[in-house]
């Protein structure tokens, strides 16, 4: 500092040379720390989520999705000591995690099969019918093949999208192309030739028509959700060709607390929660105000 | 800190390794034990098998021949920019493959950027066995990338110089000196690439769909599968096992004794 003439106070210096080496010497502790504060983010993070309270799991069908978002939040206000966990999915994909043994409290699916499926094993117990629906034919909103009616979907050229087998939306639609093709005369082996892609449930055959990806596709009429209106329109199936989907809900063998999953029932019967449902697109079960058309229910449908 | 117990360092090192090796063991025993492996196979099995073998073929041609140009110019031309044009084009060796799929569906898809472009042209790629190919090309070809541009880099200058005064120039150099002393390093990325290819998933379901016979690949199948038969995704399962350790023995073997690539 003194090599170009320029005299420095010596007390200046010393205050410097202690602030650079005191610098240092935090610098280096510093970095001798910053290992074992990252490697011990590992283990705090997953440690403080297991020791908060054990969540109520719901494995809920991708249908589901957006209904039991708003009910997961209602049930959280009356019990704000519950955290309430969704798992969405296919309702056979959400079947086949509990019979390979995952940990569940309620189920939630789109069709009596995966409930009678996990029944069958002792897996669940005390079925109900909390809720129904109906199918929709759905077209990209520009329309890009023109389909006007039902009877189009066996035009050769059109890009049908389904989902895959054994996820309900599936079956249900399977069932619509049979009562179509008896009343249209037309083949079910036509329409399945124009199936482009089968998708693992059905918000994913939504995916692929809002997103023009396809030209046409099956999915439930409470999909159609009114922020997708305008990508989406809705091909009318006659009343006699369209089927009702059936809705059923368990609680799981494995529940940790069977008591809050059967409270968590309770409100998806409660009025309260058949109207939340109604407001999100399906048929309420309770009233039976409904005409029922379906295969027969093998299960008892609450008072 | 100094000294860990051996005792310590052998059961850490164990759990490690018993973690890694238990699951594929599972599968084996139980795929190789059961009936599974005698009984007739599903139909969608056959035809997802001859899909991938063709699809992944086709990618590693792909690959090769726009890859191989890449990797030269990367590793041996000097630009502005070249290390970071070169860490970009590894970008999809760390993206998560939902992602790739979403970008190679919103670049490439129907009502995608391209997607005009490609319609006047009345080139379709939405759901057909293209999709397959473009996705295992572009989450595949950093592999081949990576290990072209290392074994292009370390040919060594005074051989080709060599080459040089003995007349060699341009293609023929390449060709003769500088290829043939790349070979394993090539060899090794292919092969990984390949594999990389053959294993590709979430952006093949993304972009591509799933159809059996048309854009159902080996993994697509094993998790279909699951929701029906979980025999077939046993049975899919332990072919693409057998495929995985067939990659690993020749990568092995690819590897030049002297590169420090991991193989």
């Amino acid at each position: 500092m003194t090599r170009h003439g320029l005299r420095v106070n010596p007390r200046l210096q010393l205050t410097l040379q202690s602030v650079c080496s005191q610098t240092g010497r935090a610098l280096r502790l510093a970095r001798r720390l910053v290992m074992p504060v990252f490697l011990s983010l590992f283990i705090v993070l997953p440690a403080s989520l297991t020791l908060a309270q054990a969540p109520l799991l719901v494995y809920a069908a991708a249908s589901l999705s957006d209904a039991f978002l708003a009910l997961e939040a209602e049930f959280e206000r009356q019990h704000p000591e519950i955290d309430v966990v969704l798992n969405l999915g296919s309702s056979s994909t959400l079947a086949n995690q509990i019979l390979l043994g995952a940990r569940a409290d309620v189920i939630a699916s789109a069709d009596e099969a995966q409930i009678v499926r996990l029944q069958d094993r002792g897996l669940v117990s005390d079925p109900q019918i909390f809720a129904r629906n109906r199918l929709a034919l759905v077209v990209p909103s520009d329309n890009p093949v023109g389909l006007r009616t039902p009877a189009d979907l066996a035009r050769p050229g059109l890009r049908l999208v389904l989902a895959s087998p054994g996820v309900p939306v599936r079956g249900y639609s399977d069932q619509v192309l049979e009562r179509l093709a008896r009343q249209q005369k037309i083949e079910v082996e036509d329409v399945l030739a124009n199936v482009v892609s089968e998708e693992s449930n059905v918000r994913q055959v939504l995916f692929r028509i809002a997103y023009g990806s396809a030209d046409a596709g099956f999915v439930y009429r409470s999909d159609v959700t009114p922020e997708l209106s305008d990508r989406v329109v809705i091909i009318p199936l006659a009343n006699e060709v369209n089927v009702f989907a059936t809705y059923p809900v368990a609680v799981s063998a494995n529940s940790g607390d069977e008591q809050l999953a059967r409270a968590f029932i309770a409100f998806l019967l409660s009025p309260a929660g058949q109207r939340s449902l109604r407001d999100h697109g399906f048929i309420p079960a309770i009233p039976e105000t409904q005409t029922w058309y379906g295969p027969s229910c093998r299960m008892a449908t609450p008072a | 800190m100094r000294r860990i117990p051996a005792a310590l360092l052998v059961l850490v090192a164990t759990a490690g390794a018993g973690f890694l090796l238990l699951p594929v063991l599972v599968l084996l025993v139980m795929g190789l034990g059961s009936p599974v492996v005698g009984s007739p196979a599903d139909p969608a099995l056959p035809q997802a098998l001859a899909l991938s073998l063709v699809t992944t073929c086709i990618s590693m041609l792909l690959v090769l021949a726009f890859g191989t140009p890449l990797a030269w110019v990367l590793a041996r031309w000097r630009f502005l920019l070249r290390r970071l044009v070169s860490i970009l084009l590894q970008l999809p060796l760390v993206l998560p493959p939902a992602v790739a799929g979403l970008a190679l569906l919103l670049a490439l898809g129907r009502r995608g950027f391209l997607g005009n472009v490609l319609a006047s042209l009345n080139v379709e790629i939405a759901f057909t066995a293209s999709a397959v190919v473009l996705t295992q090309v572009f989450v595949a070809a950093p592999f081949y990338l990576r290990a072209a541009q290392a074994a292009f880099a370390n040919v060594p200058a005074d051989v080709e110089a060599a080459a040089r005064v003995d007349g060699a120039t341009g293609l023929a150099l390449f060709l003769n000196v500088s290829l043939p002393l790349s070979l394993r390093g090539l060899g090794a990325g292919l092969t990984l690439a390949w594999a990389r290819a053959l294993g590709e998933f979430g952006a093949t379901i993304l972009f591509a769909g799933n159809l059996q016979g048309r854009t159902q690949t080996m993994p697509l199948l094993v998790y279909n599968a699951l929701e029906r038969n979980l025999d077939t995704a046993i049975q899919t399962g332990l072919i693409l096992v057998f495929l995985a350790l067939l990659v690993l023995l020749l990568a092995n073997r690819l590897r030049a004794p002297d590169s420090s690539g991991y193989v």
